[in-house]
């Protein structure tokens, strides 16, 4: 008999414990945007991941060129996150809530509008964007997705101070000299980036679940930021590696087991915080 | 009234200020001077370019005619100059306090931001965090989450933030904003002391006058223009009154202080 060992040991196994480990760093930014009463955002701009991934596979069936879907998928969450973060300067939220539901609705067209466009093989590629399987992510995947994951980890790290200001007192952080916009795109790019992230290693559908639960357990569970974006990475990991675990042993998809997990982890802590007064 | 005191360094004034939002005029034609260091109070009904007043002499609104000076500094021309001499403590609604942050880290972003990258916490920064807070009584709080704090508690918090780099001005936009009286009381027995004791301006919009009218040195009456402005029981008229807050409001003179009856409430 196989060993659970032997299982984790196989690369398709690795790769899926590294998407594991990606997607939890996507949540990372997270814990800024549901501060900034944001929280809907990765999962609501994942949809244009989906349409640019859409765009990606098509351009690349098509007329033969080798760029990653993936990125189509970044430059679409990229460029969606800040023409919302545009229209809300100033905040004006609802002009920001009009340019959001207009992407929306674009990207869901233009998604349906290139898959009946594409070969059934290409089409297949594109619904890997909506529900994605851990188990089928290549080499190439992991290492752009590692790209784009450690570049916001280090910058979650070494801006973590600007974007506490931003998100708590732009007028103020403003007065004193620091660039609230400059700081404010930047966040709002790397919740582009973490909505691609998640898109690609879980599919769009299951971006909300799959970082929203981690972030808001890790809320619930400490009240230091620092300590919150720690046990939101945690959270995220062991959650991953739960669910994937879980889906290998009873045959379910291991991105749908991992955001049925999180969820219900998280509905089950709210009602015993609840009971506890 | 001098009407080219923006030229004066030593005073923060208007001359012939306006301000639009939008092609809406906020402010018309207002030209002001006070003397540094003054007690000075912002007053006027809901929309009446109160908080347009002070953030166009922060340098956050851009006048479409006019202009304003603040220690002999345009805040458009010498951003950093005017950064370096004023503290700004913002309306409670604009600052999200669900964001767990603690007392330290609120008064050192005062420091931290003016340093510039990379934000590392020196001794030197704490030191000074340490000094803001024990100038407003706070010192005890330094480890506490902002968020669990009272309102009172919280106004003196970021008090302490515009004072940690030392400012000579204090702008503050209705501070007393979900503060309980007796929180009010010992906010305005601080400035007080720090209008007295340490020379700095205080300049703040207010929307009850009343709990002030006994501490302040000058009062501007605004009513998207400059209806009156000087020494409250000077500025203060009926005629004043009436025509910021409309008909039916009254002012009270007792024992030469001056107190408004407007019948007006504060809408954020």
């Amino acid at each position: 008999m196989v060993s659970l060992l032997e299982i984790l040991a196989e690369p398709f196994m690795i790769r899926a414990i590294l998407g594991i480990v990606f997607s939890g760093l996507a949540t990372l930014p997270v814990i800024f945007s549901n501060f900034k009463g944001l929280g809907y955002m990765p999962a609501e701009v994942s949809h244009a991941a989906l349409a640019g991934a859409a765009v990606g596979i098509f351009l690349g069936g098509v007329l033969n060129i080798g760029v990653d879907p993936l990125i189509f998928a970044l430059a679409f969450n990229l460029l969606s996150t800040l023409l919302i973060a545009r229209a809300g300067e100033g905040a004006e939220t609802e002009r920001a809530g009009v340019v959001l539901g207009s992407i929306l609705a674009l990207s869901v067209a233009l998604y349906a509008f290139i898959k009946g466009l594409s070969s059934s093989e290409m089409a297949a590629r594109i619904d890997g964007f909506l529900v994605s399987d851990l188990l089928l992510l290549t080499w190439n995947d992991i290492a752009l997705l590692a790209f784009i994951s450690i570049a916001t980890l280090f910058s979650i790290l070494l801006f973590r101070k600007e974007f506490t200001y931003i998100v708590f007192d732009p007028e103020g952080a403003s007065q004193l000299g620091l660039n609230v916009r400059f700081y404010t795109y930047f966040l709002f790019s790397l919740i582009a980036a973490s909505g691609a992230v998640v898109a690609r290693t879980m599919g769009a559908l299951l971006v909300h679940a799959a970082i929203m639960p981690p972030a808001a357990i890790a809320t619930v569970l400490t009240k230091r930021l620092d300590k919150m974006l720690i046990a939101s990475f945690l959270i995220a990991l062991a959650f991953g590696l739960a669910g994937l675990l879980i889906s290998a042993v009873v045959n379910l998809p291991s991105s749908g087991t991992i955001g049925l997990l999180s969820s219900l982890a998280y509905v089950l802590l709210l009602f015993f915080k609840k009971k506890q007064g | 009234m001098s009407a080219g005191g923006g030229e004066d360094t030593n005073s923060i004034g208007a001359e012939s200020l306006t301000v639009a939002y939008d092609g809406n005029v906020a402010l018309t034609d207002v030209t002001f001077e006070i003397k540094h260091p003054s007690f000075a109070v912002i007053l006027g009904p809901n929309g009446s370019g109160k908080t347009t007043l002070l953030k166009a002499l922060l340098g956050m609104l851009k006048p479409v005619k006019g202009s304003v000076r603040v220690l002999g500094y345009d805040p458009l021309v010498d951003q950093e100059k005017v950064r370096g001499i004023v503290g700004y403590v913002p309306q409670k609604e604009r600052v999200s306090m669900e964001i767990p942050l603690e007392v330290r880290d609120v008064v050192e972003m005062g420091i931290q931001i003016r340093k510039g990258l990379p934000r590392t916490t020196t001794t030197d920064d704490l030191r000074q965090t340490a000094t803001a807070l024990e100038m407003v009584g706070s010192r005890d709080l330094e480890g506490k989450l902002i968020n669990e704090l009272s309102g009172g508690q919280r106004q003196r918090v970021m008090i302490a933030r515009a004072l940690a780099s030392n400012p000579k001005i204090l702008f503050l936009d209705e501070p007393f904003i979900g503060v309980d009286a007796r929180g009010q009381k010992n906010i305005i027995a601080l400035l007080e002391e720090l209008n007295a004791e340490k020379g700095i301006s205080i300049l703040m919009v207010v929307h009850d006058f009343n709990i002030l009218s006994e501490h302040i040195d000058v009062l501007l009456l605004l009513k998207n223009k400059l209806i009156a402005y000087g020494p409250p029981v000077e500025a203060l008229t009926q005629e004043a009154l009436e025509e910021a807050y409309g008909p039916g409001s009254r002012v009270i003179n007792f024992a030469g202080v001056c107190y408004t009856m407007t019948g007006d409430t504060h809408h954020g």
